[in-house]
């Protein structure tokens, strides 16, 4: 306990500073690039234009718009937030190992690096959120209020990316074989979790897997706050419940493997 | 009053590199272990007080870094404390810059990271520039710098967060001797504000120059610590002597030391891990909590 009230103060005596530092980072990430930021757009837009393409237009052939919406502003939707939150996962878990050279010769707390890696992708998906919220205004597809879950949504995916992060970012730098295992667990993540086909008229296995799926729960409940036109909030009780319970378990986990190891990191690298 | 008080410090790396023993040391916390403790640094033990320069001397591998680091608190002692009234600055070649950024924007961020307020920053900006001579090229990349222009980088930044204690170590090497120079005026200014400054080197020049106080480090022990002239004399008899040496005594000699470290490395233990039991509770109540949460989304599937 003493260790998770260690980060939280951590971390909220250092906010100006980690707000600071990610948009210095994100300047270097794209100070070589004629295009600069505009690239954390057009990335996930040419993703979204092979799926369309493939998925909309091919495989799916025409079986018209999900819920309310075009297939292509569900597809769009999921790619966006799914990369937010796998975005906000890898980087995370390579915080440390990716900034050591910045820390290993001064007093720095490790747990702020974290936070700066999310804080990064926190800036480009506030771009895409944007981009989203005005086709939903202009096609009205989801009431005013229901937009204020998005923050709802923001929370509960950096708090479960940061819990995620703790851990691997200990574990990746102490077991490296793990790097590659994760790269293929969230592979596999991107196929399990309605991005490019929805939940309707699947086999019945496919609502199970969503149903256990915390990148399923943080999707869906991103296009129930911005695009879709029913409750504002996405499952009933027993989702939030299993996403909470879960991510409160990783999260004390984190801290506590996180605590353990900051100190020997270097030692290991 | 002391500025540095280290108090029987030792760092310990763990030089066993059986995979299976660290995965099961992971998964159980260290209970299942074997350690193969090797000593860097054993029981190093002094006190320095403000407006003191400290010379770290010794030969390579001997633990002088390991120390600065201690010092600066980048790392932390394996066994032992170190009390520190103030804030550190570590001067290490080209060490902390972020080589896909500029010049500038190193600076910024470095003094952020140092805690200084961006008005600081905006108001020291100038004198950083002038003192790393760096001129025009302060926009450009750090990849594209030269050794020598990283270092005075380094060493213009580190000076301009306000340290109580500066480190450095080994970083006017590489620089050319009227900068060399330059820091070293600077470092006298930092000794008559009454700061401490520790400098670590191999050789003795510029210790000599403006040390009043001297550590020597030889193979992780603490040979002597005390006054600059003392020790210097001793660390000089010692190199010359070993310099004597033929080729293969001195390898042989090197040996020797080595695994005379790592003998008396193998008798000692390495500090016990407690675990902590109300941590230990609260991690099984949220297990716990999370079945609860899985058996009951499988309930209501």
């Amino acid at each position: 306990m003493k260790n998770v009230i260690a980060l939280l103060k951590e971390n909220f005596q250092n906010l100006p500073l980690i707000w600071k530092l990610s948009l210095y980072n994100l300047k270097a990430t794209y100070a070589n690039h004629y295009l600069g930021l505009l690239w954390t757009i057009l990335m996930p837009a040419a993703q979204v234009g092979v799926f369309y393409v493939v998925f909309g237009l091919g495989l799916r052939g025409d079986r018209g718009d999900v819920q309310n919406v075009p297939f292509l502003v569900y597809l769009i939707t999921g790619i966006f937030a799914f990369g937010f939150i796998s975005g906000c996962i890898n980087a995370a878990s390579n915080a440390i190992s990716s900034q050591i050279n910045l820390v290993t010769k001064m007093k720095f707390p490790s747990s702020v690096l974290l936070s700066m890696s999310l804080a990064n992708n926190v800036i480009t998906f506030m771009i895409m959120t944007l981009i989203v919220l005005v086709i939903s205004i202009i096609n009205g597809y989801s009431e005013p209020l229901h937009y204020l879950v998005w923050f709802y949504f923001m929370f509960a995916t950096i708090v479960f990316s940061y819990s995620v992060g703790l851990i691997m970012s200990s574990v990746n730098i102490l077991i490296r074989d793990f790097k590659n295992v994760q790269a293929n667990v969230m592979r596999m993540f991107f196929f399990v979790t309605p991005i490019f086909w929805e939940p309707e008229g699947r086999p019945p296995l496919m609502s199970t897997i969503m149903a256990f799926n915390p990148f399923a729960y943080l999707l869906m409940t991103f296009r129930n706050a911005l695009i879709f036109d029913g409750p504002a909030f996405y499952g009933d009780f027993s989702d939030h419940l299993y996403f909470w319970s879960i991510t409160l378990f990783l999260f004390f986990i984190g801290v506590q493997v996180h605590y353990r190891y900051k100190d020997r990191l270097v030692d290991y690298l | 009053m002391y500025k540095v008080k280290v108090e029987n410090v030792s760092k310990i790396y763990d030089i066993n590199r059986n995979r299976i023993q660290k995965i099961l040391s992971l998964l159980t916390f260290g209970t299942l272990y074997k350690a193969k403790p090797f000593y860097a640094l054993r029981d190093i033990d002094f006190e320095v007080n403000s407006g003191d320069t400290v010379g770290i001397l010794g030969l390579n591998g001997s633990g002088k870094t390991t120390l600065s680091d201690l010092i600066a608190e980048a790392t932390v002692p394996s066994k032992g404390k170190i009390h520190i009234n103030g804030r550190t600055s570590l001067i290490a070649i080209s060490a902390g810059l972020n080589n896909e950024l500029t010049g500038e924007e190193n600076i910024k961020i470095k003094c952020l990271m140092h805690g200084l307020s961006e008005k600081t920053i905006e108001e020291r900006y100038d004198d950083i520039l002038e003192f790393s001579e760096l001129g025009e090229f302060i926009k450009q990349p750090i990849k594209n710098y030269s050794s020598g222009m990283k270092s005075r980088l380094g060493f213009a930044i580190a000076i301009h967060t306000d340290p109580d204690i500066l480190i450095v170590d080994e970083a006017l090497s590489v620089g050319d001797e009227t900068f060399a120079n330059k820091c070293i005026d600077r470092m006298r200014d930092f000794q008559k504000e009454g700061k401490t400054i520790f400098f670590v080197s191999h050789a003795t020049g510029q210790i000599r120059q403006f040390c009043n106080k001297a550590v020597w480090v030889q193979y992780g022990e603490m040979k002597q610590f005390g006054d600059m002239k003392d020790v210097v004399k001793n660390y000089a008899e010692f190199v010359s002597q070993y310099k004597n040496l033929s080729h293969d005594e001195q390898i042989e000699y090197k040996d020797k030391m080595v695994e005379e470290q790592m003998e008396k490395s193998q008798k000692l233990k390495l500090p016990k891990e407690h675990i902590n039991m109300s941590d230990l509770a609260i991690s099984g109540v949220l297990f716990l909590f999370m079945l609860f949460g899985i058996f009951f989304q499988i309930y209501s599937l």
